[in-house]
């Protein structure tokens, strides 16, 4: 026999037995992957306030949750050099973790101000978002959120992103930055357009 | 060699569904394509294609050792300098490999010829060693093929053997995989590797590429912060050597699969060496590099990119006449040049067949499709048999 003789189909299975779960498991993996959503992006709490004159308390919470986010999840330097090379000359600022450690984190330039469909309370969803003023950094004039992940041109107001930008982002601790691999697939990726999609095994 | 039409199964897009299986259908176009199946004998396999796939392995590694004690070969293969000692020392230790793919033209008669070699992030994985599979499974029990059809496919079998294996040099290490953001192909065919690392009982964790983090020693890490000390990932090296982490693998810990000598093997420079190496071998074509005044010698000829996937930048020249061509983000490092051989005419179809590798051991081997004579991502993928 030239092929395998046996496979354990249960293992590769990928979803549950009965119908109805299987619906439901389709159904949310393709919100989650594909969707976007439309928010608005603030640079200040003001701003928030200027186009959303009833909701000032909430353009406050989420201005002050995307803030701790911020702290929270950002990128983070070892020295104000890298932050700057990244994110721009003055766009950092030192941040000290209670166990001591000192670390540059680029500055908030802005903060995703969502209404939230899937939760009851009547929270706004925030995110915190980083864009680059040098030249030459991927995030230039772009908007990323706390992993790195990029979602576009940098705009302020109401834009649609992809709802992934609005998922909590991992904690960044012992951590000192993220996203060391994968520019080069980004870059091929951007500068072939529509031409080039696939993926990059082979 | 047949290409015989058949039914698809009625409920194959609800087993698709129910395995997981969803990029079968990629960007509106068909990619599996159960409507036709190819049919090979016995011997055509074991001849033709699975002894051949074992020498041409054997040749390519042949040609590492030869790249990695030649600095000139080094550049020529745009190794960046300050990797070789690090691509070098994992040959020296032996460091294992898992999986390859060679890409062969191969119409039923006479020698396969290599048309390259996916030694470092290969896909179509689990279309060869899952689906196709299962495919075949069905088809014998509800009597729609012979049922002494066989398949030439222990891909599954032998990769959760070396698993196995892998997991006695490394027993207690976390096993991570990783793979880029937004390729649903690239993140089922991980997907696979995991089950089938933990099929032979590894703990696995799965991070993306552009997650992986540092810490102040300088080590990788995943979102949790956990050190990274032994993963696969499928991102080419040539890539990684490129960017700001990859200044930290030199002195990294990290076991890598594939390891880091297989940037040698998965390198289109790969080709014009080993015409060098084993001139007139009758399951290779004549290849040359850019400035090898013999290149003028090849008539018809296919210009590859010293770094390219998924048939990207590939251009087809007849007499001197550009017949085909595939746009792509690669190129920049150059091209090799290569004697043009048709892939078999099957139909409207230009087939052409990947012959796996598990380490060192042929695995099987898969079929795909498409009306132009450059395979690319797209390509549609077919089914086989064994009869007789």
């Amino acid at each position: 026999m030239k092929r395998t003789k046996i496979i354990n189909l249960a293992r590769f299975k990928k979803t549950q037995p009965t119908h109805s779960v299987a619906v439901a498991l389709t159904a949310s993996a393709l919100v989650s992957c594909s969707s976007t959503q439309d928010v608005e992006v603030y640079q200040n709490v003001a701003d928030c306030i200027d186009s959303n004159p009833m909701l000032d308390s909430a353009c406050e919470a989420a201005y002050q949750r995307a803030l701790r986010d911020a702290y929270r999840t950002g990128p983070k330097y070892g020295s104000l050099l890298e932050c700057e090379l990244e994110f721009g000359e003055g766009e950092c600022t030192d941040y000290h973790t209670r166990s001591n450690q000192h670390w540059f984190m680029p500055m908030m330039a802005g903060f995703i101000f969502g209404r939230a469909y899937d939760h009851d309370d009547h929270d706004y969803d925030s995110s915190p978002l980083y864009s680059s003023k040098r030249k030459y950094s991927k995030y230039y004039r772009k908007w990323a959120t706390a992993d790195g992940a990029l979602y576009g041109k940098q705009r302020y107001g109401k834009i649609s992103l992809k709802s992934s930008a609005l998922t909590a982002k991992p904690s960044v601790s012992g951590t000192v930055s993220r996203g060391g691999f994968g520019s080069v697939a980004a870059s091929k990726s951007s500068s072939s357009g529509s031409g080039f999609k696939g993926g990059w095994g082979g | 060699m047949f290409r015989i039409n058949t039914p698809p199964r009625d409920n194959w897009q609800k087993l698709a569904e129910d395995y997981g299986f969803h990029f079968h259908t990629m960007y509106g176009k068909p990619y599996w394509d159960e409507s036709a199946y190819y049919q090979f004998s016995l011997k055509q396999i074991e001849q033709d294609l699975e002894a051949p796939t074992e020498e041409l392995h054997q040749m390519c590694l042949h040609v590492v050792d030869k790249v990695l004690a030649d600095e000139q070969l080094l550049q020529k293969f745009c190794i960046p300098e300050s990797y070789w000692d690090f691509v070098a020392s994992s040959w020296k230790q032996k460091a294992p490999g898992l999986y390859s793919r060679l890409d062969l033209a191969y119409n039923g008669k006479g020698p396969a010829k290599l048309y390259e070699n996916n030694a470092d992030t290969p896909t179509s994985l689990y279309e060869t060693g899952f689906w196709q599979w299962l495919w075949l499974e069905d088809k014998v029990n509800n009597y729609s093929v012979p049922r002494t059809a066989d398949q030439f496919n222990s891909l599954q079998e032998k990769l959760v053997l070396r698993f196995q294996t892998l997991k006695s040099l490394r027993p207690q290490e976390v096993f991570h995989i990783a793979c880029c953001k937004e390729s649903e192909e690239d993140r089922g065919t991980v997907q696979y590797l995991e089950d089938c690392a933990q099929e032979a009982g590894l703990q696995t964790a799965f991070v993306f590429i552009e997650d992986i983090g540092k810490n102040q020693e300088g080590q990788l890490t995943d979102l949790d912060n956990k050190v990274i000390t032994w993963m696969f990932k499928l991102y080419p090296w040539e890539f990684m050597f490129r960017e700001s982490f990859g200044e930290l693998l030199p002195q990294g810990k990290t076991h890598w699969l594939e390891p880091p000598w297989k940037a040698i093997l998965s390198n289109k420079a790969l080709l014009p060496v080993l015409w060098q190496l084993f001139p007139d071998h009758p399951n290779l074509l004549p290849a040359y590099f850019e400035n090898d005044p013999k290149r003028s010698e090849l008539k018809n000829v296919v210009r590859k990119p010293i770094f390219a996937r998924e048939g990207a930048n590939i251009r087809l020249d007849l007499a001197g006449v550009t017949l085909e061509s595939s746009d792509g983000p690669y190129g920049e490092e150059g091209f090799i040049y290569q004697a043009y051989h048709p892939l078999p005419k099957f139909g409207d179809s230009y087939t052409l067949i990947g012959s796996w590798l598990v380490d060192d051991k042929a695995a099987g081997i898969s079929v795909r499709e498409d009306h132009s004579r450059i395979t690319q991502d797209l390509s549609r993928y077919l089914p086989h048999v064994i009869v007789g």
